[in-house]
């Protein structure tokens, strides 16, 4: 089980937020549940049994390779297809000025701040025929689509959406492939809080 | 050189015609940024609606 994801938990975003790490490993995950069971397969040509569609958490033996841009190897990759998710820009998106609540400090001291973030990842589908490649494609990308509002929730974003599905080209590190990326955006809150250890004003002195 | 080795040069040598000079590279790839944040439904501002520009941005 060496390739499964092992770093935080999806619940773990009630306390730590959608980590970069965590995001990768959720579109990792979702894309592995879709492709383990030939039921989950849209496709008709790509759900027939015994084709080789069907992801298993056995590198050696799974017909299709799931993983994070970091564990992309190409020759581990060999003639088998491919989805490789990598992580892009995270951007400050300024809610406010500064960060902050409007509306003066809090009666212990403390100040709220706020803003938003935006990101994406993309997915690439790797394949040596063009056809495949194109197929592969529809397949992640209607899930993506279609359960987009199921995972908005779970991940506790604000919105997450298909960006963008490139176009074909061969790809530059194992040419026998041919490569379509496929983007989708996200975006997120982050809110905090910051305590004084001492309110700012302690006395007046009046003499 | 056997059949199927020639069949794989040829089909090498289409895709090469084909697509030659469009590689894509996932090292090098990044989506175009204001394509991500036009999904999102943002805007790439630097400064808030209503609020005065800083001066090396007028």
């Amino acid at each position: 089980m060496s390739s499964d994801y092992l770093g935080n938990s999806v619940p773990s975003i009630c306390s730590s937020g959608q980590r970069p790490l965590l995001m990768t490993g959720a579109f990792v995950q979702w894309l592995r549940q879709h492709f383990i069971d030939a039921n989950n397969i849209e496709d008709p040509d790509l759900k027939l049994e015994n084709t080789s569609f069907n992801w298993s958490s056995d590198l050696a033996a799974t017909n299709i390779i799931i993983e994070s841009y970091t564990k992309f190897n190409p020759l581990q990759i060999e003639h088998r297809p491919a989805l490789i998710v990598k992580r892009n820009k995270l951007q400050h998106v300024r809610l406010g000025i500064d960060n902050r609540y409007m509306g003066g400090i809090g009666n212990t001291g403390s100040k709220d701040y706020s803003n938003a973030w935006a990101g994406s990842h993309t997915i690439f589908v790797l394949s040596g025929e063009g056809a495949e490649c194109e197929k592969l494609t529809a397949e992640v990308y209607r899930e993506l689509n279609q359960f987009a509002p199921a995972m908005r929730a779970a991940l506790d974003l604000a919105k997450i959406e298909i960006s963008e599905i490139g176009d074909m080209h061969v790809l530059e590190e194992a040419t026998d492939n041919f490569v379509v990326p496929i983007t989708v955006a996200y975006s997120f809150f982050e809110s905090w809080k910051l305590t004084n250890v001492a309110p700012p004003m302690r006395a007046v002195k009046i003499n | 050189m056997n059949a199927d080795d020639k069949k794989s040069k040829f089909q090498q040598e289409v895709k090469k015609l084909l697509f030659g000079k469009k590689k894509l590279s996932i090292n090098t790839y990044s989506p175009d940024n204001k394509v991500v944040l036009r999904t999102l439904g943002m805007v790439e501002a630097s400064h808030l609606p209503g609020e005065r520009p800083y001066p090396n941005e007028q």
